[in-house]
């Protein structure tokens, strides 16, 4: 598979969050596609589905927000690391929750990275072009991604 | 012991007695006997005088007849000879057989009868020559004689035995007196002695069946006793004890009817009837002269009978009783009670007073201590009861505390959803305020002046000031939910690790931590460490106008409480209750930033510990925190 066509699967309901963080990927000069997913329901289609909306490939790494309407985050996790296909891929958490037990459980679900979200933008920025480097461009995937 | 003796002693009486008895018996006969013999002998005397004069008569007849026919040969003569002849042995044989017993007499009957019969063979050899014809009639008289000096001699001999006879007569007669005599005597005495031994046994018998009644009513006493005394031990319940004395009391007293009653200053109250109809729990107001008031009042037994019985104001014992006899009963010195026992028709004949007093005493004794029991056992009740309650009311307390603890855990599960949904949902659009104001400043920045770009600048601050203060409420409630795990930590190290990130965090600032080394407390670090940061960080905060900060902390030697003091800004001791709640500020925004949460997060973490905390300063001259872990 070529590299470009290396995705990125955000999964985040806030329309601004999602294009701040595009914007602060493009600004660290990550071209990669970004799909995204508004809700937990939608990302498991996207992952899982075969309608037309279904991602054809494995993302190289999944965006994920903690709180999301219909199916929450933990459970899309949850139902990321119970699938054989999906098992090994790289799921960050991006999220405002600072709290004890989501990073707990987060970490318990087989969690790759848990990012909390700053409220200063400059810091955001900075910490999205650090995760596209180490995810997309540093970390090799296992080959069984795809 | 003694009644063997007593025994013993009535058979040895009897067997005198009838010793005595067979004694007089004997001497009676013996007495009769010698009298029989005495008159026996003075008969037989006379009779052998009677045969001698008899003999001496047909002797004489014999003579005369003889001595006619010899001289007128009358043969009318020979007829009286001839029975005289054929006579004498008759009577001579007839003394014999009356002297067989005399031996003495006897020959002396023989020696006449041997002159007798001499003089008979005489006149019978003359008698047969005349018959033969002899015809010499006077040399026949002359040669027969007349026979007078046999006769003579005869006379003699029977005069002699006469005299012997009538002197054995007189002495007889006489032995016969006296031997009548000496039997009255005796007989008297024997009898006199036999009726004294009678009377002995008599008195003995008597005596024993006295003694044994005694013993027996003794014994009888003593079951009676017994068997009240018996109530006494075995029945513990008043009600019960009560109920057999009654029963049995009835028994030993001998009545048709008793009941049982309370006593109390001259009222009474019916606590148990038996064989006799009252009315358990009926009160009584009882006036003086009453017998059973006299009775409860003297302390003494009354008995009373017919129309005095009248007045007891008990029903069924005025109508069916004849007599009625009330008892009280002691109980530790004072009349508790009264028994009143009836007879329907008899009065009670002198009562046993001293075994009903001793009853009553034991009857007394035994409700004292059936009171006793009772009132321990009401007492055991009652703390059953209480301690029933007590473990309801502990159960109630339980159940409430669950529903608090479930309430408060409710609770809890809502605030961590609000904390939730504050540091998620407060910070979203806060920091999409900060990104797009970030955009624009970095997009358009071309377009805008000084001012715009202040403004965003300002734009941006704010919403870091706000990011600040939902972290230090977040903190606020993470503190008050979070569990307490306490242990041995050194309070020292975390005051030293904390002041060393400050110190990195304003390395312009000329900041001197004095803390003393190793003080320990029992505290759970992260929340100490919490405490510590917002203590030591308003420290920093609030000396920032001073070129040096003096920043101390310890602990006091006198009381233990730890502090931490500083050389700032101090504050007003007017002010000093509004430190320590949430959002109260005594500085401007302007000369410290701060949340107005840190004092309030820190008295949280010291309320959490159970210890308590204090503040002392004055304006410009800095502040001291103190407090104590519990």
């Amino acid at each position: 598979m070529a590299e470009p066509a290396k995705t990125i699967l955000l999964i985040e309901d806030d329309s601004d969050h999602e294009l701040l963080t595009i914007r602060a990927l493009r600004k660290a000069n990550i071209a990669n596609e970004i799909a995204i997913a508004r809700d937990g329901e939608e990302a498991l289609d996207l992952l899982f589905g075969n309608g037309e909306g279904a991602l054809k490939t494995c993302p190289q790494v999944v965006l994920l927000d903690l709180k999301l309407p219909k199916i929450d985050g933990l459970e899309v996790l949850r139902r990321i690391r119970e699938n054989e296909r999906t098992r090994m891929l790289p799921v960050v958490i991006l999220t405002s929750s600072d709290e004890e037990s989501d990073i707990i459980r987060s970490y318990r679900l087989g969690v790759n990275s848990y990012i909390r979200k700053p409220v200063n933008f400059t810091e955001f920025a900075e910490a999205t072009r650090q995760l596209g480097m180490y995810w997309l461009v540093l970390n090799e995937c296992p080959p069984s991604n795809n | 012991m003694n009644r063997r003796r007593t025994d013993i002693l009535i058979r040895a009486t009897l067997i005198v007695a009838l010793l005595v008895v067979c004694l007089n018996a004997w001497l009676a006969f013996r007495s009769v006997k010698i009298l029989n013999d005495s008159q026996y002998w003075v008969a037989q005397t006379w009779q052998v005088i009677d045969t001698l004069e008899r003999v001496i008569g047909s002797l004489k007849s014999a003579e005369t007849g003889y001595r006619g026919f010899l001289v007128t040969g009358d043969s009318a003569y020979l007829a009286p000879y001839k029975s005289a002849v054929q006579e004498i042995p008759r009577e001579f044989d007839e003394l014999t057989s009356l002297t067989v017993d005399n031996p003495k007499r006897q020959d002396k009957i023989a020696a006449m009868r041997a002159l007798v019969d001499k003089r008979i063979a005489v006149l019978q050899s003359a008698m047969g020559r005349l018959e033969a014809g002899e015809k010499d009639k006077t040399g026949l008289l002359k040669q027969s004689g007349t026979g007078k000096a046999e006769l003579d001699q005869l006379r003699a001999m029977t005069t002699s035995m006469q005299r012997e006879e009538q002197r054995l007569l007189v002495q007889r007669v006489a032995e016969s007196h006296r031997a009548r005599a000496d039997s009255q005597l005796t007989i008297l005495v024997v009898t006199v002695v036999d009726i004294l031994l009678i009377a002995l046994v008599l008195w003995l018998l008597n005596r024993e069946r006295v003694l044994r009644r005694r013993t027996a009513a003794t014994a009888d006493r003593l079951a009676k006793l017994q068997s009240v005394i018996d109530v006494g031990l075995t029945k513990l319940s008043l009600a019960e004890l009560i109920h057999s004395l009654l029963d049995r009391l009835g028994n030993v007293i001998g009545a048709d009817g008793s009941v049982f009653c309370h006593w109390r200053d001259g009222e009474i109250e019916v606590a148990e009837s038996s064989g006799v109809k009252a009315t358990i729990g009926k009160r009584f107001k009882l006036e003086p002269g009453n017998p059973l008031y006299e009775a409860g009042s003297s302390r003494k037994l009354v008995t009373v009978e017919g129309g005095s019985a009248e007045i007891v104001p008990l029903e069924g014992m005025r109508r069916e009783m004849h007599a009625i006899l009330v008892l009280p009963i002691l109980v530790s010195g004072e009349v508790a009670a009264l028994l009143i026992a009836g007879r329907r028709e008899n009065a009670f004949v002198n009562p046993d007073e001293d075994l009903l007093t001793f009853v009553a005493d034991r009857i007394g004794m035994a409700l004292d201590r059936a009171k006793i029991y009772e009132d321990e056992r009401e007492a055991r009740r009652l703390a059953e009861q209480s301690t029933a309650e007590v473990q309801l009311l502990n159960e109630e307390l339980e159940e409430r505390v669950q529903l608090r603890t479930a309430e408060l855990a409710a609770s809890n599960r809502e605030l961590e959803a609000f904390s939730y949904s504050v540091s998620h949902d407060l910070r979203a659009p806060l920091r999409s305020i900060d990104g797009f104001s970030l955009a624009l400043e970095e997009d358009f920045a071309h377009i805008m002046n000084a001012e715009g770009r202040d403004y965003i600048r300002r734009i941006r601050s704010g919403v870091q000031k706000m990011g600040q203060l939902i972290d230090a409420l977040l903190q606020l409630s993470r503190i008050t939910r979070s569990d307490l795990s306490r242990e041995q930590v050194n309070i020292s190290e975390i005051a030293a690790d904390v002041a060393r990130d400050l110190r990195a965090e304003n390395p312009d600032r000329n900041l001197v931590f004095r803390i003393e080394p190793d003080l320990e407390a029992n505290a759970d670090p992260g929340l100490l460490r919490v405490a510590l940061e917002n203590l030591l960080g308003n420290a920093v905060k609030f000396s920032a106008h001073h070129s040096e900060a003096l920043i101390e902390f310890g602990r006091s030697p006198e009381t233990g409480e730890f502090f931490v003091r500083d050389n700032g800004a101090g504050f007003d001791m007017q002010y000093v209750d509004k430190l320590f709640h949430a959002f109260q500020r005594l500085h401007g925004e302007r000369d410290f930033k701060g949340s107005g949460i840190g004092l309030a997060t820190v008295s949280r973490v010291i309320q959490r510990h159970q210890g308590k905390i204090r503040a002392e300063g004055a304006v410009d001259q800095g502040a001291t925190f103190w407090f104590t872990l519990g």
